[in-house]
């Protein structure tokens, strides 16, 4: 189809005809061939079977009555049908019962009897059929036909087919050749006509008409459509010169118009090239309109301008940027620019610039109106930089500048005043007065102040005020000038001021009358003396307290000069007349003055020490002799008295009389003495109770044994043995005899026996008493030891290794560990821990606790029994762990364990680990234990500090 | 129980006896039939023979009733065929009819008979029956030459090992039959008088 579409007219009509006529041709003559083949067949079976019939029918007799001769004979008659190559007959069991085969044929296997029918096999039709007489079958016939013919006969039909097919096709193919110009022709030349007309755009061409038909429609529409091109084209020449006729007109009207404006005009394409200006632009910027038209402003030759490079080229960059904005937002840019003319004069212009939009309202490019406001420019300028200064002193001043109108409505404040209103800007308090922020106690001067400037022009010139606020906060302090406003021709309409905010001043004083008042009142009424001196160590100023003091004394030694004077006046000197006179007489003395050169030397020494050094002195006692002679005790301090920077402008000191203290203290140093002794003597008895209790214990348990043991002895059956000796001896001649004769003599071995087994009783038990009374001995001999140790007083502090005091410890209980089967295991860190503290304390400690916990391991009777002995040092603290795997601690002895008189040992006197916690404390250190419960073992930790906190 | 043993010893002596004659008639039939069975062989071919004239005889219209009216085939006195013929008779049909074996003995008994078979034990009363034919349209079927003289009209005739057949066809037509050419070209000899 589409490769059709493209071929010329002549070819597709003759290629469509062919193609037509050719299909047509071939399925006539494959209709023809097939449906003659399938009738010749049709015809050769029908043709078979007769003969079949005709031969089996005549064969009925010879196979009825077996025959055989007969019917070969009838087969024979077959050969007249030389297609026929082979026939057989068959009786009613299937047995062959004659056959017949064509000339030539060899067949080597006779085939059996075979279905009832017909097959075409290769060129070969088979026919199978029954030979039936009166209605009942006898036998069957097989007929089979060689059909090479038949095949040879269809090809002879195709091939003349083929031959009048090619021959019919070349008839077509002329016919349709000549006949298809009917068509082609007309269409062709119609073509033609219009590549003519196209070509050389002659519309005058026509196309011939041929037919009347379709394509004579077509040639006819064609002819029209040219001519009415061609009217138009006359119609549109017409109308162009028209047009160009009245565009000329309004193109000169516009530039009359252009031209005489007072402002430049300028017209750019879409390119921003310069397409028009007027003559006003050209004499503006210097330029003839050469030098812009078809130019981009940055090509526009400014030699003979005069202008500053900078200025124009930058003119001319922003000359391109607005037009590439006009021309993508379609929108007015308004500015100012300003150009250096030719004589170097500045002048500014306005510029309007615009689009140009086509007649589709697309814009095609951008113009420009520039006018003159050069004048007013520089008069703005003037009028902007006046405005300026004012503008800056308002807005930065920190004075509260104000301008008012004859009402006192303000006109224009500084942004400091309006920050004092707290209003958010200057703007907003136009129009406002006084009386809307302070309230009437300062609003109401103000105001009054104001109007009296308005009416006489006098100003107010440095007066403080107190503002006082509606909006409750505290009262500010200003210092105010007021001043009349005048107008340009002279009249007051108004007034401006300005206030400067002291409040800062004001607070200050304020809080200086306060710190004057303090120390009045301090110097007032404290009862300490308190004195400023001066660098010669002369009064500067007293306290009350002193100046009463230094008055008493002043006279007192008056008095006592007078009497040995022996003058008898009553009248005191002027200074002494009275306490004032006094005070201002003192300032300005010294102490030498008061007390005398020798009784104040100290006093003077002290303070010129302090002066010098700059270092106080601090709690001095000192003896001061008092006005009745008497000795007072006073505790002085003295401090160096600095100015602002940090000279020393002589002393200040404080004195308080501590007499009394002082006879306090002796009197509570005797009592503590007293105390210390009892104490003491106390200390001592309950180390004696407590040793005498316990060795009383011990010691009866001592006597218990012993008393046994004696007893033992006396009533010993050694006794026995003298009587036994004694009745030897007695038969000490018939011995023999005796001990075997004699009823008592014969007892004797027995009784022997026996008694040695009693002696050796007697003398276990013995032994245990003995062996118990040494227990005894050495327990009274521990805690005769133990005490030792602890009613030794505080020793001396060293610096010990940690481990080395633990090995002295375990040194001293290596004996015992051993004999009780103790496993003993040591946990030491791998650095040095030394610690400052007492050895012998902390010995004591450790000693106990490694005897508790193997006390702890053999009462549980556990074979296992294990000791870790571990150190460690933890945020400066040594840490020393005896752990055992004895008995526990159950829960309920936890906190009794410290006391003093508990213990869980049978032989335990209860003041071991309560020693040992005091001791630890006393070493700065503690002493705590962990237990899991009975049966879990123990765990006792001793930490002492690293270092003495003195030390530190 | 002396009794009962008796009588079983009788019962059996009675079926000893009974299986005894069932054997012996056994035997008896089988030498029978063995001895019958080269006679019987030509006979079972002319009993089929028989059968397959009907095949090619037309016999008028008036011998039959109908369409399925019975062929009747009779045999004359001594039935030499056994059961041979019978067999032939309900295993086949000739054109939808039914074939019918009638044993004659009397004259009278042919009517209704359309091939009559005469063996040769009936040689002696071959005249009596064909003269009783006359008239009436019955294929006659012998196998002697005294039948054939007489005017039998098919006549078997022993060749060699073949049984082969001889026609009078004059007669056949006399009687208003028709024969098929077909078996006129088989048979052996054809009396066919040409001036008729």
């Amino acid at each position: 189809m589409h490769a059709l579409r493209n071929l010329p007219i002549k070819r597709k009509l003759m290629a469509i005809i062919l193609l037509v006529t050719g299909v047509a041709l071939l399925m006539a003559s494959a209709a023809f061939i097939l449906f003659e083949q399938s009738t010749a067949r049709k015809q050769m079976v029908q043709a078979l079977q007769i003969t079949a019939a005709m031969t089996g029918a005549n064969s009925t007799a010879g196979l009825s009555f077996d025959e055989a001769g007969s019917v070969e004979q009838t087969l024979k008659s077959l050969s007249v049908q030389p297609d026929i190559v082979e026939a057989c007959v068959y009786d009613k069991d299937g047995r062959l019962f004659a056959h017949y085969l064509r000339n030539g044929e060899t067949r080597l296997v006779t085939p059996a009897v075979k279905d009832l029918g017909y097959s075409f096999q290769g060129v070969r039709l088979k026919l199978v059929q029954s030979i039936t007489l009166a209605g009942e079958p006898i036998g069957t016939i097989y007929l089979e036909e060689d059909l090479s013919q038949l095949t040879s006969r269809l090809w002879r039909c195709s091939f003349t087919g083929a031959i009048i097919l090619i021959v019919c096709a070349g008839v077509a193919f002329f016919l349709s050749a000549w006949l298809q110009k009917v068509i082609s022709t007309p269409i062709s030349d119609l073509a033609n006509t219009m590549s003519v007309v196209r070509k050389g755009k002659d519309y005058s061409v026509r196309a011939t008409k041929k037919g009347n038909d379709e394509l004579g429609r077509l040639i006819d529409g064609f002819n029209d459509m040219l001519a009415q091109i061609q009217e138009r084209d006359a119609n549109l020449e017409r109308r162009v010169t028209e047009r160009t006729e009245k565009l000329a007109e309004s193109e000169a009207n516009y530039s009359s118009l252009v031209d005489q404006m007072p402002a430049g005009v300028f017209r750019k394409d879409k390119e921003g090239r310069y397409v028009f200006v007027n003559s006003w632009f050209c004499r503006f910027t210097g330029a003839r309109p050469e030098d812009f038209l078809g130019k981009l402003p940055e090509e526009v030759n400014d030699s003979n301008h005069g202008g500053l490079e900078s200025e124009t080229d930058s003119l001319a960059h922003s000359g391109a940027s607005h037009h590439h904005t006009i021309l993508q937002t379609g929108r007015q840019i308004e500015c100012d620019e300003k150009r250096t003319g030719p004589e170097g004069k500045t002048s500014h212009y306005h510029a309007v610039k615009s689009p140009v939009f086509g007649p589709d309202g697309t814009v095609v490019g951008s113009q420009g109106i520039l006018l003159d406001i050069t004048e007013r420019k520089l008069a703005e300028d003037a009028l902007a930089h006046e405005r300026d200064l004012l503008r800056t002193l308002l807005e930065n001043s920190t004075d509260h500048i104000y301008f008012k109108d004859e009402k006192s409505r303000f006109l224009m404040v500084s942004n400091a005043q309006a920050r004092q209103f707290g209003v958010a800007s200057a703007d907003d308090l136009v129009g406002k007065t006084d009386f809307d922020f302070f309230s009437d106690h300062h609003a109401w001067p103000a105001f009054e102040d104001e109007q009296e400037i308005i009416r006489t022009g006098k100003p107010v010139i440095g007066k403080v005020e107190c503002e006082t606020w509606l909006d409750k906060r505290n009262d500010s302090w200003v210092l105010t000038t007021k001043m009349p406003l005048r107008s340009k021709s002279g009249e007051i309409i108004g007034t401006f001021g300005i206030s400067k905010d002291i409040t800062a001043f004001k607070k200050a004083e304020a809080a200086l009358a306060y710190e004057r008042d303090l120390l009045k009142a301090l110097l007032d009424y404290s009862p300490d003396s308190i004195y400023f001196k001066d660098l010669e160590s002369r009064y500067v100023r007293i306290s009350r307290s002193e100046l009463n003091n230094l008055f008493a004394i002043a006279l007192s030694r008056h008095h006592q000069s007078k009497s040995i004077d022996g003058s008898h006046t009553d009248l005191l000197p002027a200074h002494l007349s009275s306490l004032d006179r006094f005070h201002e007489y003192v300032i300005g003395q010294s102490d030498a003055d008061i007390y005398g050169a020798e009784d104040s030397a100290d006093f003077r020494q002290d303070e010129q020490e302090t002066i010098r050094t700059g270092k106080s002195l601090l709690g001095k006692i000192e003896k001061v002799p008092g006005p009745d002679g008497e000795i007072r005790w006073y505790m002085t301090t003295k401090t160096p008295w600095r100015n602002a920077e940090g000279q020393i402008i002589g002393i200040f000191g404080t004195g308080r009389n501590i007499t009394d203290l002082k006879q306090a203290e002796a009197k509570a140093e005797a009592a503590h003495k007293q105390l210390v002794e009892t104490s003491r003597m106390a200390g001592m008895a309950e180390v004696a109770t407590s040793v005498l209790h316990n060795v009383g214990n011990v010691l009866n348990s001592i006597n218990v044994s012993t008393t046994l043991a004696v007893e033992l002895v006396k009533k010993s059956r050694v006794n026995n043995l003298g009587k036994l000796a004694a009745m030897i001896q007695e038969h000490h001649n018939d011995l023999a005899t005796f001990l075997t004769t004699d009823p008592k003599g014969m007892q004797i071995p027995g009784y022997l026996v026996k008694l040695t087994e009693h002696l050796a009783a007697e003398q276990a038990q013995f032994v245990s008493e003995i062996e118990l009374t040494q227990k005894n001995i050495e327990h009274v001999k521990d805690i005769v030891t133990m005490q030792q140790c602890y009613a030794r007083i505080s020793g001396v502090v060293e610096k010990v290794k940690v481990t080395d005091m633990v090995e002295d410890a375990l040194r001293m209980n290596d004996g015992a560990l051993v004999r009780h089967n103790v496993e003993l295991v040591r946990d030491y860190p791998e650095e040095t821990i030394e610690c400052h503290t007492e050895r012998q304390k902390v010995l004591q400690i450790l000693v106990n606790l490694i005897r508790n916990a193997k006390y702890a391991c053999d009462d549980s009777g556990r074979l296992d029994k294990r000791l870790v002995v571990q150190v460690r040092s933890n945020d400066g603290r040594a840490q020393i762990s005896v752990i055992d795997n004895g008995v526990g601690i159950p829960s309920e002895n936890m906190t009794r364990i410290f006391s003093h008189g508990f213990t869980t040992r049978d032989h335990g006197h209860g003041f071991g680990l309560h020693s040992g916690a005091l001791a630890a404390k006393e070493l700065g250190g503690s002493l705590a234990v962990h237990s899991d419960g009975h049966g879990h073992g123990a765990r006792f930790t001793l930490e002492l500090p690293l270092q003495q906190p003195h030390d530190l | 129980m002396k009794r009962s043993s008796q009588a079983m010893l009788l019962r059996h002596e009675l079926n000893l006896c009974l299986v005894l004659l069932c054997g012996f008639i056994l035997l008896l039939a089988a030498s029978s039939a063995r001895a019958q069975d080269a006679v019987s062989r030509e006979y079972q071919i002319k009993a089929a023979y028989l059968y397959n004239f009907a095949k090619f005889v037309d016999w008028p219209q008036e011998s039959f009733t109908d369409g399925q009216s019975p062929l009747v085939i009779g045999v004359f006195g001594q039935n030499p065929f056994g059961t041979g013929l019978e067999a032939i008779a309900k295993a086949h049909q000739i054109n939808g009819r039914p074939i019918v074996v009638k044993t004659i003995t009397t004259a009278k008994d042919i009517a209704g008979v359309h091939l009559l078979f005469l063996g040769s034990a009936e040689d002696d009363h071959v005249a009596e029956i064909l003269s009783a034919l006359a008239g009436t349209s019955v294929l006659t079927v012998g196998e002697s030459d005294k039948f054939m003289a007489a005017g039998g009209m098919v006549n078997f005739v022993r060749e060699a090992d073949k049984v082969r057949f001889a026609i009078n066809e004059d007669a056949v037509e006399h009687h208003g039959m028709k024969i098929s050419a077909q078996l006129l070209k088989l048979a052996t000899f054809v009396r066919k008088s040409t001036l008729q």
